[in-house]
C-alpha cells in the first residue's frame, strides 16, 4: 500500500516536473520577443494587439482557409476589394480583358516578396493558382481554359467563355498566391508563406495564431509589431475578456450587447452593416418544404421586425430579399413576406395542413407538422433567434424541434439533408459579384449537397439567369438580371431572408483605426495601431 | 436473527424497515432532505394549479423584466415567466434524475449480482469492464458518449447510466460474495431452490441497504449532471424549461438580468441538497459502525 503511494507521488512529481518544463518553455519565448520590440525605437507604446474572433484557426493553407489568412493579413490577394466594395488592384496594378472578351491580362506589382525572401512573379502567381485549381473548389463554376505567364509579371487567365465575375473571385482569399516553399517535398501544405503585411511567428491549431509585422511589404507597412489571433466561440467570454483587457478587439458581438459595452468609457463599439444575411433554408427535397404554398406561409408566419427589435436591439434590418438595402444591386421593388399569421394559416389549409383534432398542431393525412430546426451557436444570437421563430411558428400550428450544434456538426446534417429549417449568417459579399454568391447558393448544379445556400432547389430559369451573368460585362444588363434573379428567388423562397446583418465589435478605446470590412474579407491591421 | 422462513424475514424486514423510519426522525438533515423533496414532489404534480403562466408562452415586448406583482420572479430573455419555468423544470429535472439513478442502479445492481453470484469467467469480464470504465475520468466519458449520441435528454440520461453503474456493481457484488456463503443461502440450495429464487428473495433483498443509500445520494450529483451537460448545450433542447439550460441562457444577461442565473441556480442547489442530505442520513442510519450508536437511544 505505501509503495502504490509512494508510486503515485512520483507521477505526481514527473507531472509537476512537466509541468514546469512547459511553461518554463512558453517563458523562454517572450523575452525573445521583447527584445525584438525594443529594437523599433519610435514606439514608446507596445504595439500589441490581441483579437479575440469566434472563428479558431483551424488551418491555414488558403486553399481551405483562405477566408482567415486574408482576414489576419497574411496573404494578398490578386485583385483587392476598398471599403465602398469595389475591385481596386491588389497584388495585380491593374487588368485587362481581350476584346475577343477571354483573356484577362494582370499586370503584377513588381518587387513583391514572399515572407521567406522569393520573389512574386507571374510563374509564382500561375503555380498558385493552379495549386487553387488542382485541389480548392474556388474555380470549379469558373471556365478556366489556361494561365499563363507572359512575361515577367504578365499573368494571362484564358476562359474558355467570357465569365464576367473573374476579378472578384481573385478577391477571395483562396486565391492568394503563397510562395512554393509552403510545401513540402511531397506537395503537402506544411506552412503559411504569403505576401502579406503580417507574418505567421506561432500557430496552435483550432486556439491561437501569432503574427508579427513583415517590414519588407510592398504597401504601407504596419504599425503593429505583433498581432494574436485567438478563437474564442463563446460570446459572452469575449466580452468578459475584452473587459478584463485580455482582448484588443472583440469581434461579433450579439447586438443585445451595445447597451453594456457603450457604457464602459474603456470600450468602444463599432456597429457596421457588413454583406451577410442570417436566412433559413429550407429543406426542399421533403416534406413539408417541398410545397411552395407552405414555404409561403412559414414565410409569412414569421415576424422579422419583431426579431430584429427584440432579439438584435434594433441594431440589424429585417429583409425582404437576400441583399442588404445599401448594395448596388438590391432590387428595392421586393416587398418580401410581410407579417401575416392569417395568410400563413390559409396557404397552410391550401396544402391540406389543418388542425383537425384542436391539438393546436396541424396535420396533413394524420401527420403532425412537425420540422426540425437546426442552427449553431457560435453566433450568439442564431439560438434565441431559433426560439423566437419556433414561438411564432407554433401559433401557425407548426412544431418546431431546435438543434443547437457545433458549426461543423450543424454543416454536415445541412450535407446529409437531415434538416427542414437550418438557420445561418451567409456571406453575400467575399467575392464582390452577386453572380458568385447567387451561382454557388442558388444554382442548381450546388443546390444537392455541400454549401450555405439553398436544399433541393432546382430552377431552369434561375439557372439562366445566373449564366447569363456571368457572361455579360454590361453593368445595366447585369443589374436586370440580378433583379430579375432576387424576385424569383424571393417568390420561390428555397431560402428565408429574416435579416441583415449589423456586425458589432468592441475594442478596447486605446485601439485606433479599427474599421470592419463591409465584405469581411479583411482586417486591416496594418491601418491599427495602439494609441494612448 | 436472521430468519430462513420468508414469513419471519418480511417481519424482519418490516422491523427495520420502521426502524429506519425513526431514525430518520432522529436524523435532522434527513428530515429536511425529505420534506424538501416532499415538497418539490407536490410542486411537481400541482404545478398547474401553482403557476398561472404558461412557461412557454413568449411575449417579447416585456422580456427581461425583474420580479414584479404580475411576475414573482421577473421575466425571461423571451418575456416567458421565470417562476412557471422554475416550477415546471421541477418535473424534468426530478423525473431525468429519479430515472437516471434508477437505470444505472438496474444496470448495475443487475451486473453485480452476475458478478457475485455466478464468479468465474463471468465475474472476471464483468469487474473488467468496471475497471475499464473506472479508469476514465467519469466526466469525460460521459462528455463523449453524450457528444456522440447528440444533444438530448434521453442521451444524457444513458450516458450517465453507462457511466455511472461500475459503483453498484461493485458494491453488490461484494455483498454478494459475502451472502452467498451464509447458512440461510446454503439451507434453501440443499432444498432445491433455483438459482433466480435465490437470487430474487435471500440475495438481492440483503444487499440492497447500501444500494438504496448510493442511489439517494446519486439522484443529487444526476441531477446535478443533467443540469451541467443541459449547460453545455448537450442535454435539453430549447424551450425545455430545464434549469441548467435556462442558466446557460441567462449567462449572457449576467448583467442586465442577473435573476436569470440566480434563481435557475438557486433551485439546481437546494434540490440537489436535498437528495444529499436525506442520502446521507440514509448512510449514517444504515451504516452498521454507526447503527449500534443510533440504536442505543431505542
Amino acid at each position: 500500500m505505501s509503495r502504490l503511494t509512494s508510486g503515485k507521488n512520483v507521477l505526481l512529481l514527473l507531472l509537476l516536473v512537466m509541468c514546469l518544463l512547459i511553461s518554463g518553455c512558453g517563458g523562454n519565448k517572450v523575452p525573445q520577443e521583447k527584445s525584438a520590440e525594443g529594437e523599433s525605437p519610435q514606439e514608446k507604446i507596445p504595439q500589441e494587439l490581441v483579437i479575440g474572433s469566434p472563428w479558431t484557426p483551424k488551418e491555414l493553407d488558403p486553399v481551405s482557409a483562405g477566408w482567415l489568412v486574408l482576414r489576419i493579413g497574411l496573404v494578398d490577394t490578386l485583385v483587392a476589394i476598398d471599403y465602398d466594395i469595389n475591385l481596386v488592384p491588389g497584388l495585380a496594378k491593374s487588368w485587362e480583358i481581350s476584346s475577343d472578351e477571354l483573356e484577362w491580362t494582370f499586370k503584377l506589382e513588381e518587387g513583391v516578396k514572399f515572407h521567406d525572401g522569393t520573389p512574386l512573379n507571374a510563374e509564382a502567381v500561375k503555380w498558385s493558382l493552379e495549386r487553387v485549381m488542382e485541389k480548392g473548389t474556388l474555380f470549379k463554376d469558373v471556365p478556366i481554359k489556361s494561365i499563363e505567364a507572359r512575361g515577367d509579371y504578365t499573368l494571362t487567365i484564358v476562359t474558355e467563355e467570357l465569365f464576367a465575375p473573374l476579378a472578384a473571385i481573385l478577391a477571395k482569399g483562396e486565391a492568394a498566391p503563397v510562395s512554393k516553399n509552403s510545401l513540402d517535398a511531397n506537395g503537402e501544405f506544411k506552412e503559411i508563406i504569403g505576401t502579406g503585411p503580417f507574418m505567421l511567428s506561432s500557430w496552435i491549431p483550432d486556439q491561437e495564431a501569432v503574427l508579427v509585422r513583415n517590414d519588407d511589404y510592398w504597401g504601407k507597412i504596419p504599425t503593429l509589431d505583433k498581432v494574436v489571433y485567438k478563437g474564442i466561440p463563446e460570446a459572452a467570454t469575449r466580452i468578459m475578456m475584452l473587459e478584463n483587457k485580455e482582448l484588443d478587439v472583440a469581434q461579433i458581438l450579439p447586438a443585445d450587447a451595445v447597451e453594456q459595452l457603450e457604457a464602459n468609457p474603456e470600450i468602444k463599439v463599432y456597429t457596421k452593416p457588413i454583406l451577410r444575411s442570417r436566412v433559413i433554408v429550407l429543406n426542399m427535397l421533403r416534406e413539408p418544404f417541398n410545397d411552395l404554398r407552405v414555404r409561403k406561409a412559414v414565410n409569412h408566419a414569421i415576424d422579422r421586425e419583431s426579431i430584429v427589435k427584440h432579439i438584435m436591439a434594433g441594431v440589424d434590418v429585417a429583409a425582404s430579399g437576400p441583399f442588404p438595402p445599401t448594395t448596388p444591386w438590391v432590387n428595392k421593388n421586393l416587398q418580401g413576406y410581410p407579417y401575416d399569421l392569417e395568410k400563413a394559416k390559409t396557404l397552410l389549409a391550401e396544402a391540406g395542413w389543418k388542425d383537425s383534432d384542436n391539438s393546436g398542431i396541424i396535420k396533413k393525412d394524420g401527420k403532425p407538422f412537425t420540422v426540425d430546426l437546426i442552427t449553431y451557436s457560435t453566433r450568439a444570437e442564431l439560438p434565441p433567434m431559433a426560439e423566437v421563430i419556433q414561438d411564432q411558428l407554433k401559433k401557425a400550428g407548426i412544431q418546431v424541434n431546435i438543434q443547437v450544434l457545433e458549426t461543423g456538426a450543424a454543416q454536415s446534417l445541412r450535407e446529409e439533408g437531415k434538416f427542414d429549417m437550418y438557420l445561418l449568417a451567409r456571406n453575400l459579399g467575399f467575392a464582390p459579384d452577386p453572380s458568385y454568391y447567387l451561382m454557388s447558393d442558388f444554382h442548381s448544379k450546388n443546390t444537392g449537397g455541400k454549401g450555405w445556400g439553398a436544399y433541393g432547389f432546382n430552377n431552369k430559369h434561375v439557372d439562366e439567369l445566373i449564366e447569363l451573368t456571368q457572361r455579360t460585362t454590361n453593368l445595366q444588363e447585369r443589374k436586370k438580371y440580378f433583379a430579375k434573379l432576387q424576385e424569383i428567388i424571393v417568390d420561390e423562397t428555397p431560402v428565408m431572408f429574416l435579416n441583415h446583418y449589423v456586425n458589432v465589435t468592441a475594442v478596447r478605446s486605446n485601439v485606433q483605426g479599427y474599421n470592419e470590412h463591409p465584405t469581411e474579407s479583411c482586417f486591416h491591421l496594418e491601418n491599427i495601431y495602439i494609441g494612448e | 436473527m436472521r430468519g430462513v422462513l420468508t414469513g419471519d424475514r418480511y417481519v424482519w424486514q418490516k422491523k427495520r424497515l420502521n426502524r429506519t423510519f425513526s431514525a430518520l426522525k432522529e436524523n435532522k438533515l434527513a428530515a429536511v432532505g425529505l420534506i424538501i423533496i416532499s415538497v418539490l414532489v407536490l410542486m411537481a404534480v400541482f404545478a398547474p394549479l401553482i403557476t398561472l403562466r404558461d412557461p412557454y408562452e413568449q411575449n417579447l415586448e416585456i422580456r427581461l423584466t425583474g420580479s414584479n406583482e404580475k411576475y414573482l420572479m421577473g421575466t425571461d430573455q423571451f418575456g416567458r415567466c421565470l417562476f412557471s419555468r422554475l416550477i415546471y423544470g421541477i418535473r424534468i429535472s426530478l423525473t431525468t434524475g429519479v430515472i437516471s439513478a434508477v437505470l444505472t442502479m438496474g444496470i448495475g445492481v443487475f451486473t453485480g449480482l452476475l458478478a457475485g453470484y455466478f464468479g468465474g469467467i463471468m465475474d472476471e469480464l464483468i469487474m473488467r469492464i468496471t475497471d475499464i470504465v473506472l479508469s476514465f475520468p467519469s466526466i469525460v466519458l460521459t462528455l463523449v458518449i453524450a457528444g456522440v449520441l447528440g444533444p438530448d435528454l434521453k442521451n444524457i440520461i444513458i450516458a450517465l447510466a453507462a457511466v455511472g453503474w461500475t459503483k453498484y456493481a461493485r458494491v453488490v457484488r461484494g455483498s454478494v460474495l459475502s451472502i452467498k456463503e451464509q447458512e440461510y443461502v446454503e439451507s434453501a440450495k440443499a432444498l432445491g431452490a433455483s438459482d433466480i429464487y435465490l437470487l430474487c428473495r435471500h440475495i438481492l433483498p440483503n444487499c440492497m441497504g447500501p444500494v438504496i443509500v448510493i442511489m439517494t445520494l446519486s439522484i443529487g450529483g444526476a441531477i446535478l449532471s443533467i443540469a451541467g451537460l443541459s449547460f453545455l448545450g448537450l442535454g435539453a433542447q430549447p424551450p425545455t424549461p430545464e434549469w441548467g439550460m435556462m442558466l446557460n441562457q441567462g449567462v449572457p444577461f449576467m448583467r442586465r438580468a442577473p435573476h436569470l442565473t440566480i434563481f435557475p441556480g438557486l433551485a439546481i442547489m437546494i434540490t440537489v441538497l436535498a437528495f444529499n442530505f436525506l442520502g446521507d442520513g440514509l448512510r449514517d442510519i444504515m451504516d452498521p459502525r454507526l447503527k449500534s450508536k443510533l440504536f442505543q437511544k431505542f
